[in-house]
C-alpha cells in the first residue's frame, strides 16, 4: 500500500509559474522569482461555479415551493456571473500587454445580467403573489391548471 | 498557501454550504437568510477578484433590493414550515439523482481541459474599478444600457399590471 502523497503545493505553483513565463508574452510583466501573490488557478472557479449551478438546479427540481425554486434560479444566475468575473480576471492578465483594458466586457455582462435579474424578479414575485390570490397556495402542483 | 488562497477556500467552502442550506431548509424565511449570505460569499469572491464595482452593485441590487422583495412576498404570504408543500420521496430522490448526474457530467469533461494551466489575477488588476467601468459602460455599451433602462419601464409597468386587483 502506497503511503499518502504529501500536498505540494509550492512545487506545484513553480511549475506552473515557470511553464506561464515561458510561454506567454504577457506575464514576462511579472517577477520570475518569489510569490506570484495575487495568482488563482481559473478551474477553482470553475468548480466553484459548477457546485452552485448545480445546488441551484437541484433546488429547482426537488423543491415545490415556486417562491424557493425562483431563489434557486438566482443562485444559479450567481454562478454563471461569478465564473463571468473569474474569466475576465483571466483573459486581462493573459492579454493586458496587448489591451489594457482586456476582459472589461465580462464584468459589464456581469453588471447586465444582475440588471436583467432585477427586472425579473420584479415580474415573477408579481406572478407568485397573484397566483396565490387565486389558488391560495405557492405549490407549483397546483399551477397544471394550463393542461386542461 | 497565501492568504489570498486561505481566503478563497474559507469563502468557496461558506459558499457551497450556504446555498446547500437554502435548499435544504424547511422554513421558506431561513432559505432566504441563507441566500443572503451565499450572496455575501459571493462578494467576498468579487473582492478577492478585485472587482470593486461588482462587490458594491452585488450587495446592494441582491442582498439589498431583491432579497428584500423576496422576504417581503415571504411574510405577505404568512409562509411558513407547516405550510410548506411535501414533495413526494422517490421525486425528490429523482430530482438529487439527476443533479448529481449533471455535476458529475461537467466534472468528468472539464477536469482535464486545457485552462488548466491558465491563473485569474486576484488582488491586482483595475478593470474592475467604476472609472474605468464606467468609460467602457458610457461609450461602447450605451446602447445597450439605454435599452436596459426601457426593460426597467416595462417590468415596473408589467408588475403593476399583474398586481391590479380587476
Amino acid at each position: 500500500m502506497r503511503p499518502p502523497q504529501p500536498l505540494r503545493w509550492r512545487g506545484q505553483w513553480d511549475d506552473l509559474k515557470n511553464e506561464l513565463y515561458n510561454n506567454n508574452e504577457s506575464y514576462k510583466t511579472l517577477p520570475r522569482r518569489g510569490s506570484w501573490r495575487g495568482l488563482m488557478p481559473v478551474n477553482y472557479y470553475i468548480f466553484l461555479s459548477i457546485a452552485l449551478f448545480v445546488i441551484g438546479i437541484t433546488g429547482v427540481l426537488t423543491r415545490r415551493n415556486a417562491i424557493i425554486i425562483f431563489m434557486c434560479i438566482e443562485l444559479m444566475l450567481n454562478a454563471v456571473n461569478l465564473m463571468l468575473v473569474a474569466f475576465s480576471k483571466m483573459h486581462h492578465l493573459a492579454n493586458a500587454a496587448r489591451d489594457a483594458s482586456a476582459g472589461i466586457d465580462g464584468q459589464l455582462f456581469v453588471f447586465f445580467i444582475m440588471v436583467v435579474a432585477a427586472a425579473e424578479v420584479s415580474v415573477g414575485l408579481a406572478i407568485i403573489v397573484m397566483m396565490y390570490r387565486n389558488i391560495h397556495s405557492v405549490d407549483v402542483n397546483f399551477l397544471n391548471r394550463l393542461k386542461h | 498557501m497565501t492568504i489570498t488562497q486561505i481566503l478563497f477556500w474559507i469563502l468557496a467552502a461558506l459558499t457551497v454550504f450556504s446555498a446547500l442550506m437554502v435548499v435544504v431548509s424547511r422554513n421558506p424565511v431561513h432559505s432566504v437568510l441563507w441566500l443572503i449570505f451565499t450572496f455575501f460569499c459571493i462578494s467576498g469572491h468579487y473582492i478577492l477578484l478585485n472587482a470593486q464595482f461588482l462587490f458594491i452593485v452585488n450587495i446592494i441590487v441582491y442582498a439589498g433590493a431583491i432579497m428584500v422583495l423576496f422576504l417581503f412576498v415571504i411574510m405577505l404570504m404568512n409562509l411558513n414550515e407547516s405550510s410548506e408543500p411535501k414533495k413526494n420521496r422517490w421525486l425528490r430522490m429523482a430530482g438529487v439523482v439527476a443533479g448529481g448526474c449533471l455535476l458529475l457530467v461537467f466534472v468528468a469533461a472539464l477536469k482535464n481541459i486545457d485552462i488548466r494551466k491558465q491563473v485569474a489575477e486576484t488582488n491586482t488588476g483595475d478593470i474592475g474599478l467604476i472609472q474605468n467601468l464606467g468609460q467602457a459602460l458610457f461609450n461602447e455599451y450605451v446602447v445597450p444600457f439605454e435599452i436596459s433602462s426601457i426593460l426597467f419601464l416595462s417590468a415596473m409597468v408589467g408588475t403593476v399590471v399583474i398586481g391590479k386587483k380587476e
